[in-house]
């Protein structure tokens, strides 16, 4: 018959279960019996021993294992000869930490549902208090945490906070500063387009009264040109204070020369002569020094068999 | 009103006291103007042959002896017989000595038959005995000048007289072209016939 895993047995039954299962007859059952799993502390007495089913299990100091106070061991017991309930416990297997750990967890369950119901009156209040403890620790330890965490998010949001209304602070004066800036160049622009208008109305005077003198002049020189014509004569027409025009100026180049009481002028065409001819227009440079101009006008001219053109200067 | 009249075919050839002729144009002509002397000679001429073209001067005529040796140059660029004459006296404004040449050039050329017509450019009356002489040769003698500068006993010893005051010989400065140096010897003679008519 094999137990099923979650049945709940002593070690001796266990044993005697094994022995049934697999039959063991021999001396080893004895062995095996012998075997009690242990926990030593210290007595009044100052030995330190263990108590299992009733027995006194003292150390056997021929234990190649050395038990300590406080330790759980799988031990050989062996009778004292002398006193019937007192035995001696050879070390065989210590029962710490890392025998726990290898444990399979159902096991480890097992042994700790064992003790919480065997023990737990004893081990209640103290697991109580540590678990209250430890919770109370830990809760603590994270609150800390936590605590110090959102303290280093404040202040980080702080400074934040403080820096966006610096900045806040300094686009504001920015602005303001721009704002003025504005108003200025609005005022500018008003005072320049006050301007324009102004030189528009200026330039708008001006042109009517270029267009006045310009009808003027047209009118002056139409009436300068209809002059009762010489019958040897052709118009030759002083437009300006040193340029005169004929429809006779047909040839690129003139030689001018005067008489020395500047009464006469004679314009000769020369390929070679000092004075340029461009669309009939000839220009002297000086003759207003010696024939001052007022208004354009014809000039009083001859034109001999020779090509001369004879100007009277007055 | 010339007694003499004008004959198409006889020879001519000028003299011309040029000193006298530039400084009677500045008493004349109020402004900056500078002479043609070709044009003159042509006007002069009027289509008669002309045999030469003297000009007599004096050496120190310019402001310096380079200026007055352009001038002159320019001068014999265009055909005129320049006759310097060194003044025995540099700063003595008479020109004694360019008269003197002037007179027995004529004299002399009238003498070679060189000329039917003499045509004098001076208002100087101290040419009248050379022009005495000539007429004596048999040459007719005309005499232009400026009027302001005309001399009584010249325009009287005269076959015949030109005003150079209505001749369009004059022309103004800033008609002539930029040239230089150069340019102003062998191209144009006008640039150093200059006369700041003050």
């Amino acid at each position: 018959m094999v137990a099923p895993m979650n049945t709940k047995m002593d070690l001796l039954q266990f044993q005697r279960m094994m022995i049934e299962e697999h039959g063991e007859e021999n001396c080893e059952f004895d062995s095996v019996k012998r075997i009690a799993m242990v926990t030593f502390r210290r007595l009044d007495n100052g030995n330190i021993a263990g108590f299992s089913t009733g027995r006194t299990i003292y150390r056997d100091h021929e234990s190649e294992r050395i038990i300590n106070e406080g330790e759980t061991w799988f031990c050989e017991l062996k009778q004292n000869p002398k006193i019937p309930h007192q035995y001696f416990a050879k070390a065989i297997l210590k029962v710490d930490a890392g025998f726990l750990f290898d444990l399979k967890k159902d096991q480890y369950d097992e042994i700790v549902d064992t003790i919480w119901e065997n023990h737990r009156k004893d081990i209640e209040s103290d697991l109580e208090i540590m678990y209250v403890d430890t919770i109370e620790e830990r809760a603590t330890s994270i609150a800390d945490e936590r605590a110090s965490e959102y303290e280093a998010i404040l202040e980080s949001s702080r400074k934040e906070m403080g820096s966006y209304r610096e900045k806040m602070d300094e686009l504001g004066s920015d602005l303001e500063r721009r704002t003025f800036e504005l108003r200025d160049m609005e005022a500018n622009n008003q005072l320049l387009n006050e301007r324009i208008h102004d030189l528009e109305q200026e330039i708008e005077l001006l042109r009517q009264k270029n267009t006045e003198l310009m009808t003027d002049m047209e009118t002056n020189r139409h009436r300068t040109v209809r002059v009762e014509s010489r019958p040897n004569s052709e118009s030759i027409i002083r437009t300006d204070m040193n340029t005169i025009y004929s429809s006779k100026f047909t040839g690129s180049r003139y030689k001018v020369r005067f008489t020395s009481d500047m009464r006469r002028m004679i314009i000769t065409e020369d390929a070679d002569g000092e004075v340029g001819c461009s669309n009939n227009v000839i220009r002297l440079k000086g003759l207003n020094r010696i024939a001052p101009f007022d208004v354009p006008g014809e000039m009083q001219s001859e034109s001999s068999d020779n090509g001369r053109i004879v100007i009277e200067l007055g | 009103m010339a007694l003499v009249n004008v004959n198409n075919r006889d020879r001519t050839m000028v003299f011309m006291d040029i000193r006298n002729v530039i400084r009677s144009s500045r008493n004349e002509c109020g402004g900056k103007f500078k002479i043609d002397f070709e044009e003159m000679v042509n006007l002069l001429t009027n289509g008669r042959p002309l045999n030469g073209a003297y000009v007599f001067d004096s050496a120190g005529h310019m402001n310096n002896e380079e200026d007055s040796k352009k001038f002159h140059d320019c001068l014999r660029y265009n055909g005129f017989r320049v006759v310097v004459c060194d003044l025995s006296e540099p700063e003595s404004r008479n020109q004694k000595g360019v008269d003197v040449a002037m007179a027995c050039e004529m004299v002399r050329q009238a003498y070679n038959d060189s000329y039917d017509v003499a045509i004098v450019i001076s208002g100087d009356n101290d040419f009248v005995p050379a022009i005495e002489i000539v007429k004596n040769i048999g040459k007719i003698v005309e005499v232009a000048s400026f009027e302001t500068s005309f001399g009584k006993h010249i325009r009287m010893a005269a076959d015949r007289t030109h005003s150079l005051s209505t001749m369009p010989i004059m022309c103004l400065e800033e008609f002539m072209p930029d040239v230089s140096e150069e340019d102003c010897v062998e191209i144009n003679p006008f640039e150093d016939i200059c006369t700041e008519v003050q």
